[in-house]
């Protein structure tokens, strides 16, 4: 016998797994919850929309007109983002998974390259637009809040401007490491 | 399709497609009955579009191998264990460890493989006939042929630590 031929009576004498009555529950809950976590998905990222424009109805921005700008950019910016991360999405789930794997291949590795520029380029020049707005909003603040919140807010906002440029790296390097994997 | 022939199909296909996903994540049992989950849900979910132009088993390891392309996207750059699988090894006695070993080193050489390769060779320790792979492939089968015989070497060399 030779060396492959061993590794092959190897790979065949793996204990058989016998699919159980709960493996096959277990599936059938996984198709039901499938279609429930896609729901949710969307509906997770059209409320963070609602709640943006709820408060720039509630703070009534429409009748500071730099506030109103500063405000709808900022929207504008995250609502084009969550549009394309919808888009994406969809991408990916509606890719034909029964065609043959180099053409499927060919697919995915055109999906990861279009997520390298998501990350790479459009994330970044929509968060540097949403910041820009978010910066020129900042006097307007000064004025109508306490120095306590104030300070709050701005510090606050590094934080989290700091913790999105590592999650960008993160989800580029992601991305990349899935390209590579496929070559 | 009812329920009742699709449990059919799952009892059927679900050991082989397990096999398969434990060669593209390391033999990690946990990891692979997820992704062999995930094929079965994609199986329903696109069984309209089978047309019977082959069989239903060739259609349902085009969707593994394509769901587990996908799945390295989300795979944790974890190396194989070696550390955590010898001290298990330890316990058990020789003859076990000796073909734990095997299984250690099978797994290693095929994670070493690019993504295409360990299709091919996944499904040929299965004993699918190369025709059947070049078509799940989307290769020539003379290409299979070299290539296989090229992963052959690269899988033997590799488990004799050359």
């Amino acid at each position: 016998m030779n060396d492959f031929e061993r590794i092959k009576s190897n790979w065949k004498e793996q204990a058989d797994q016998v699919p159980t009555e709960a493996n096959f529950s277990e599936l059938k809950n996984g198709i039901k919850n499938l279609a429930k976590k896609q729901r949710i998905g969307n509906l997770v990222l059209l409320s963070t929309i609602g709640v943006l424009v709820f408060f720039f109805i509630y703070i009534k921005a429409i009748e500071y007109r730099h506030v109103a700008i500063a405000l709808g950019v900022m929207i504008a910016a995250l609502f084009l983002r969550v549009l394309v991360e919808i888009f994406s999405m969809n991408h990916l789930r509606n890719l034909s998974i029964a065609i043959d794997t180099q053409n499927f291949k060919a697919k995915l590795e055109n999906y990861y390259k279009s997520r390298m520029y998501i990350h790479g380029i459009l994330t970044p020049v929509l968060l540097a637009i949403y910041s820009y707005a978010f910066w020129t909003l900042l006097p307007d603040f000064k004025m109508s809040l306490s120095k306590g919140f104030y300070n709050y807010i701005v510090w606050s906002s590094l934080v989290l401007l700091v913790f999105f440029c590592f999650f960008l790296f993160f989800q580029i390097r992601k991305e990349l490491r899935a390209l590579k994997e496929l070559e | 399709m009812s329920e009742t022939e699709f449990k059919q199909i799952y009892n059927d296909n679900y050991a082989r497609i397990l096999r398969l996903c434990m060669g593209y994540v390391s033999g990690d049992t946990d990891l692979a009955k997820d992704l062999t989950q995930e094929v079965f849900i994609k199986v329903w979910n696109n069984i309209k579009t089978f047309r019977k132009e082959s069989n239903i088993s060739t259609w349902i390891y085009r969707i593994a191998i394509n769901t587990c392309l996908i799945s390295l996207r989300n795979k944790k750059s974890k190396r194989f264990s070696d550390t955590l699988l010898t001290e298990d090894i330890l316990q058990k006695e020789e003859a076990t460890q000796i073909k734990e070993k095997q299984y250690q080193d099978m797994y290693r050489c095929i994670n070493k493989l690019s993504a295409t390769n360990k299709g091919i060779i996944l499904m040929e320790l299965e004993g699918l006939a190369q025709k059947e792979i070049a078509a799940i492939m989307g290769l020539k089968h003379e290409a299979v042929r070299t290539r296989i015989h090229r992963i052959k070497n690269q899988l033997t060399k590799c488990v004799n630590h050359e």
